[in-house]
């Protein structure tokens, strides 16, 4: 198990520094960010003392040497705008406005996913399974960012029962929290919908039906214990994801997140900040995935032995 | 089943209960201004930080210009410039207190000078004061002398982008405090930011020039249109700046209130490399004319901008600019000449090869669609365009690097609009790069460089601005790289507890004038 273990933990350290890599040249290949400081009172002189205050006259293996190097110190860099702040500070910061946001998202979307999906398995093919569908197809049609437009016109503007921006009571939590949480919940549903179609259909599950267990005790202790691997192994995944993923949320609803300032980042090609992000996030889902793998590993030996 | 129900219930509660008491909710309205914006842009309290905004509410600069494009005093409450046009002597105001309660003298003016011109500084106007600095020292506590090595009358602007810090309070508590506790001498204290959330601050009852009607001050980052309209409507702003003009004739339909922001915005045309014969039909002067007469500028700004825009936008300037000259007049629409000349230029008939290729960033008001409607004007000429439409860093390769070397590089002939926000009172150092061999290879012109440096290092104040009037005169008329189509006064949607015309005319930014916006 410990050789599997430090298996695994090469394997993501190895991919981490191939990510890293490949970061640093795509936001650089995305073009030049003195450009955005050229304006029509630039001089070549100008740019070239911008170039040289970024370090960006130095040939790309060194920038990549100092930037490694500086990351292996937990130094990200520092941002090209404004007063060019560490970009580890300015994710640490934002990192707390994101997690209010995706975590209880993430946690509303599961419990309602376990519901509904449970109940479109065991209620099959009828209107109530008909609506499980209904709401999960509906789910993958909305585009997230009408789905926020529509929510603060409707419980903002016209109701006014929820304010429409910036963090502040749990009445600001409300309108993003729902429409992230309506976004996550139609794949989690289908995931739980679909595993309990298949545990609900096992021998053992006929078994203790035939042994007169109670239904309820057949469909929360004895199915859904079975049915929840496969959707808490993607329900990691996507808590890693979240992160990131709230980038239309906490634009619609002006969060300062790490999402925004992502997207904030990328237009203005302040790319310490962009790769910072990127590596931040890559970092979290090699992490999830490997701790994925050493429950599977610990649960099912064969898994480990197979793999070394 | 319904027992069961309840437990994931109780727990979305349970937490909805535990998020209740996270963070501050909004402030109430009454005495407090709250303006919700797209973007903070420059997040930073250090003015040389490129052109960081948050400083026109809490510092004061050295000297700043009237609405009539005039420098006036600020904290300098006057100043001389030697009649060998090297010496600039500032006689700092007196009385006035930064928000810390020490008061500001020239010793401040002088450290202010230093930090901006330094190899640090970020901030456009930089290295103007830099390249050209001889010496400068306080002759007492409230004068403050600087001495360059040419005379440089246009400097002023530089002074004018100078904003005055508290040297004592700096040098006590370091820049790293300094940036996260700023103080200055303006119409606004700090209080508290929150990166990418708001800025908030209070008002400076002391100010020596106005005190704001407002207690407070909020400025919100709201990104999107629509949001910043739901608070508007719901009143949690009384201010929402940055929205679309159709959006906000919108609102105006709905009965609220619309204001000018400020300065109008430019839109302006330019035209690299129209010296080299592979720059294609507009290498002749002919159809570059004939590409301002073959526009209706008037039915543009009536249509396109709703009334809300006039024809204008000459190169960075604007009616009442340091150096324009009431003879000026917009360009005007005449679709015979543009006929006639294009015919003289060889083109009686459509010319479809080479066709003029336009280059349109993405991201940018108005541009794509304006275009379009510019297309179907110079169509009608007999004019063909193609727009392309790129990446913001692939146009700023394009129109901000140098290609004067290059004769067939896309950008040598073609149209690039240019949509500026904020017309400036003062477009000399603009124009360097424009005219006269600078970074947008359109100008390589001799006599303009020869006219660029008769204004610029002109010891006498009247007659520098006599010859650069004279010196626009001659880059619009006979070298015509650049033309305005429109001056458009973007609109900001304001509700009842605001009142009155905002009338900054042209301090710099809407920021600087947050402290004249009257309260109900």
């Amino acid at each position: 198990m410990t050789r599997f273990i430090i298996v695994r933990l090469l394997q993501s350290f190895v991919a981490l520094i191939g990510i890293s890599v490949l970061i640093f040249l795509l936001v650089r290949a995305s073009g030049d960010p003195t450009m955005l400081y050229r304006t029509s009172m630039s001089t070549e002189e100008d740019i070239a003392r911008i170039r040289a205050n970024l370090g960006l006259d130095k040939p790309l293996p060194e920038q990549y040497w100092i930037f490694i190097t500086d990351l292996a110190q937990g130094d990200l860099g520092e941002s090209l705008l404004g007063q060019r702040r560490p970009v580890t500070e300015m994710i640490w910061e934002r990192l707390d406005n994101s997690l209010l946001l995706a975590v209880p998202a993430f946690l509303l979307s599961m419990i309602v996913a376990l519901l509904l999906g449970v109940l479109g398995a065991v209620k099959r093919d009828t209107w109530m399974d008909n609506g499980v569908k209904f709401v999960a197809i509906l789910g993958q049609a909305l585009p997230g960012f009408w789905l926020a437009i529509m929510c603060i016109l409707l419980f903002s503007v016209y109701w006014q029962i929820f304010p429409p921006s910036h963090m502040g009571d749990f009445s600001h939590y409300v309108l993003p929290v729902s429409t992230m949480a309506f976004f996550l919940l139609p794949g989690m549903l289908r995931l739980v919908r679909s595993s309990m179609l298949d545990v609900l259909d096992s021998e053992y599950i006929k078994m203790a039906r035939i042994k007169g267990l109670p239904e309820r005790i057949v469909i929360w202790k004895h199915a859904l214990r079975n049915a929840l691997i496969a959707p808490l192994t993607a329900a990691g995944m996507i808590l890693a994801m979240l992160v990131t993923g709230t980038v239309v949320t906490e634009q619609v609803f002006a969060w300062p997140g790490v999402g925004m300032l992502m997207l904030d980042a990328l237009f203005s090609r302040d790319f310490p900040v962009v790769q910072g992000i990127v590596l931040m996030v890559a970092a979290m889902v090699l992490l999830v995935n490997l701790l994925v793998d050493i429950l599977y590993a610990y649960i099912e030996p064969q898994i480990r032995y197979q793999q070394m | 089943m319904k027992k069961y129900l309840l437990i994931p219930l109780a727990i979305i509660l349970v937490a909805g209960i535990s998020l209740a008491g996270c963070g501050e909710d909004m402030p109430a309205p009454g005495s407090v201004l709250r303006v919700s914006m797209p973007t903070f842009a420059y997040e930073s309290m250090d003015p040389i930080d490129g052109e960081s905004f948050f400083g026109w509410s809490m510092y004061d600069p050295v000297i700043t210009w009237d609405d009539t494009g005039t420098f006036v005093g600020a904290i300098a409450e006057d100043w001389t410039i030697s009649e060998d046009g090297l010496t600039w002597t500032f006689d700092i105001r007196e009385g006035v207190n930064f928000h810390n309660g020490d008061p500001l003298t020239s010793a401040d003016v002088m450290f202010s000078v230093e930090h901006m011109q330094s190899p640090e500084s970020w901030n456009p106007w930089s290295p103007y004061l830099s390249y050209n600095f001889d010496t400068m020292y306080c002759s007492d506590d409230y004068t403050f002398v600087y001495q360059t090595i040419e005379p440089e009358i246009p400097l002023a602007i530089c002074f004018a982008a100078t904003r005055v810090l508290p040297q004592a309070y700096i040098e006590a508590n370091g820049w790293d405090y300094f940036e996260e506790h700023p103080i200055g001498s303006g119409p606004w204290i700090f209080e508290s930011f929150v990166s990418g959330d708001y800025i908030e601050m209070t008002a400076n009852t002391e100010h020596w020039r106005t005190i704001p009607d407002f207690e407070t001050l909020i400025q919100y980052v709201v990104p999107e249109e629509s949001t910043q309209v739901a608070m508007l409507e719901r009143g949690e702003v009384d201010i929402i700046t940055g929205i679309s003009l159709d959006r906000a004739l919108d609102l105006g339909d709905e009965g609220w209130r619309l204001q000018s922001a400020g300065v109008p915005t430019g839109i302006m045309l330019s035209i690299p490399g129209t010296w080299m014969p592979e720059a294609g039909p507009t290498y002749d002067i002919r159809v570059r004319q004939a590409l301002t007469y073959a526009i209706d500028y008037e039915e543009l700004c009536a249509t396109f901008f709703h009334g809300y825009a006039e024809p204008g936008g000459r190169w960075f300037m604007w009616q009442g600019s340091w150096g324009w000259d009431d003879d000026w007049e917009p360009e005007t629409y005449d679709l015979a000449m543009a006929q006639s000349l294009l015919a003289d230029a060889g083109y009686p008939d459509d010319f479809d090869d080479p066709i003029i290729d336009i280059w349109v960033q993405t991201g940018t008001a108005y541009t794509a669609d304006l275009m379009l409607i510019l297309q179907g004007y110079w169509s009608a000429a007999g004019i063909q365009t193609r727009i392309n439409i790129v990446d913001p860093f692939e146009w700023a390769g394009m129109f901000f690097v140098p290609h004067y070397d290059e004769p067939d590089f896309p950008s040598q002939g073609a149209i690039f609009p240019w949509v500026y926000p904020d017309a400036w009172a003062n477009n000399v150092y603009h124009s360097f790069n424009m005219y006269c061999g600078g970074v947008h290879t359109c100008g390589n012109d001799p006599q303009a460089v020869v006219l660029y440096e008769k204004a610029v290092h002109e010891p006498d104040p009247e007659l520098c601005e006599q010859y650069w009037s004279e010196f626009m005169t001659y880059v619009n008329d006979v070298m015509l790289v650049n033309f305005g189509v429109a001056l458009v006064f973007d609109q900001m949607v304001v509700n009842d507890d605001v009142i009155g015309d905002f009338g900054w005319g042209l301090w710099m930014t809407m920021a600087d004038a947050y402290a004249d916006i009257e309260a109900r």
